[in-house]
């Protein structure tokens, strides 16, 4: 159809329509960033972000969560603490040291303990995650740990219980897992380094798909008996996409005994 | 006098049939080996009906126990365990017989096999070996058949996925639904590689790849590291849950055979029951002192 515009408003209409069209393309493509983490990841039934399938961190950090360059044994590594700076108070700070210097004999790992929260997470181990409405169970392979992390709206027992691993409560907040984590005892670590905490320990945990095979981990940690301040660190779990990849076991403390059996 | 209605009479001749049933279990209840209680039931007014997940699996979710369950000195059933032979009103305990098949209720073992068990048996109760130490003193992953049956457990299904979680030592296991081959057969694995498929109201894993470094039970049954297990769960109604598994192995045992035992649901009456941590490795501070010394075995005049 003929065209009645001068070429004047011509030439303005094509320019103000390629204007419209690329910020249309760009907005497109913005809000598919934006909306990566609520539009492109595999969702349940309930239509909250899936995070089933079996999961593992790549840091370093359960030798060290902070900055370290290597040692004998143990890669370099940049920490994943916010800021790098874990604001000990002072006799704590002291204490930290001594676990340094003695993390050989000290640190729980070497008697394959749980590995408490949050290093459960960053073990040098895969872990599946099972999620169902009412709960998302974590199964690490590291020693078999379990957690139950209940989503069905109940409060954290009373009193304080002293566990190995707390006691997690979960809840949405649009696409991330908040997961309010407390009554812990006072035997874990950090880190293979000596970073260790009370039991006033209080962990928040968050969990984002940011698409369908990472998630931003990231935890706030308080503790007013060992540090000033509530800290948090933050690293990237990377889903396991090897063919017919499957959780295996370590049972660690099994191995001695292994001899006299069956 | 008119003919009576077709349909009320089937639903009448269906609430007897339910009534006998429940009336049976109520029955077998209290001759039960454990004084366990059976489970409440709702009047058999409505007929119980299978619920289906999204992705097609029978919805088995909540909690379980073997019912009678929680002894396993003995996996035959048929010794029950010298400090625990008496109920709680004093009566002796009836024993269990929980392998059909062979028709003696004992584990078919080849002579060698028979020899070790029995020798184990003789010294587990005052151990003089690390080998006489039962596996579960030193919180060891308790492998197929023990699972269940030693202590209550948790079902969670999730898609292409049933998950059991034992209410001790935080043990799990994962079961695949998904028609994969088993893992490569130099894994071996404490809990074996289970896999599922559904039949029906049948849930049927094959166990292959297992460590078999766990025992069957306290008093020292075992198995090998080809030792092959179908377990087979059959869910008949609102309350049973029927597990029969089939144990193979030309090098430990004569033949196949099979243990069975009921499952029946758990803490029904606590809406808000929770599985709890339980950290069995942490705690445990004696299992290594349970070996008693040469010069004290002499002593106390115990074999060695």
């Amino acid at each position: 159809m003929p065209s009645t515009l001068s070429s004047t408003q011509h030439l303005r209409r094509s320019l103000c329509l390629s204007a419209a069209f690329a910020f249309a393309i760009f907005t497109a493509q913005a809000g598919l960033a934006q909306s990566a983490g609520t539009t492109s990841v595999p969702r349940t039934a309930e239509g909250k972000p899936d995070l089933s399938g079996i999961w593992q961190a790549l840091t370093t950090a359960n030798w060290n969560i902070q900055d370290h360059s290597a040692e004998k044994g143990v890669p370099g590594g940049q920490g994943i603490v916010e800021g790098n700076e874990i604001p000990y108070q002072p006799a704590a700070l002291e204490r930290k040291k001594t676990n340094y210097e003695q993390r050989s004999a000290l640190d729980p790992e070497s008697k394959s303990y749980v590995p408490g929260v949050p290093r459960v997470t960053y073990t040098p181990f895969p872990f599946q995650i099972i999620q169902t409405p009412k709960e998302t169970a974590i199964v690490y392979e590291y020693v078999h740990t379990v957690r139950h992390l209940l989503t069905d709206g109940s409060a954290h027992p009373s009193g304080h219980i002293d566990w190995w691993l707390g006691d997690s409560r979960g809840h949405w907040e649009g696409d991330t897992l908040v997961v309010d984590v407390t009554d812990f005892n006072d035997r874990t670590w950090f880190d293979h380094a000596g970073n260790f905490h009370s039991d006033a320990l209080h962990v928040v945990e968050r969990y984002t798909l940011t698409d369908p095979d990472h998630i931003a981990y990231e935890a706030t940690i308080e503790d007013p008996k060992t540090f000033t301040r509530p800290w948090k660190i933050s690293l990237v779990l990377y889903r396991h996409k090897e063919k017919n990849f499957q959780l295996l076991d370590y049972e660690g403390y099994a191995f001695d005994y292994e001899k006299y059996y069956p | 006098m008119r003919a009576p209605n077709k349909i009320v009479l089937s639903l009448l001749a269906l609430a007897t049939v339910s009534e006998i049933s429940l009336h049976a279990q109520e029955i077998a209840a209290k001759t039960a080996p454990t004084a366990e209680t059976a489970p409440k039931t709702t009047t058999a007014a409505k007929p119980w009906k299978q619920a289906y997940l999204s992705d097609g699996q029978p919805d088995w979710q909540g909690f379980w126990r073997a019912n009678p369950g929680g002894d396993t000195y003995d996996i035959s059933g048929m010794a029950p365990r010298p400090d625990t032979a008496l109920q709680g009103d004093g009566k002796k305990k009836t024993p269990i017989r929980r392998i059909p098949e062979p028709a003696d209720g004992k584990i078919p073992y080849q002579a060698w096999a028979a020899t070790k068990a029995d020798n184990t048996a003789a010294h587990v109760d005052s151990p003089t070996r690390p080998e006489y130490v039962d596996t579960q003193a030193h919180c060891l992953l308790e492998g197929p058949i023990r699972f269940f049956i030693h202590s209550g457990f948790k079902v969670l299904q999730s898609p292409g996925y049933i998950t059991f979680f034992a209410e001790e030592n935080d043990e799990s296991r994962i079961i695949p639904i998904d028609g994969n081959a088993h893992v490569g057969s130099d894994i071996k694995l404490w809990q074996g590689d289970g896999r599922g498929h559904w039949d029906g109201n049948t849930l049927v894993v094959d166990v292959t790849n297992v460590k078999a470094k766990s025992r069957l039970d306290m008093k020292g049954d075992f198995y090998g590291p080809d030792t092959h297990f179908v377990e087979r769960f059959t869910r008949v109604d609102a309350n049973t849950i029927n597990y029969e598994v089939t144990v193979t192995d030309p090098k430990v045992y004569t033949q196949p055979w099979k243990v069975t035992a009921r499952f029946t649901p758990s803490h029904g009456d606590d809406a808000h029951y929770e599985l709890w941590e339980d950290a069995c490795h942490e705690g445990e501070q004696s299992a290594d002192r349970m070996v008693i010394p040469p010069d004290v075995a002499k002593q106390l005049g115990v074999a060695q």
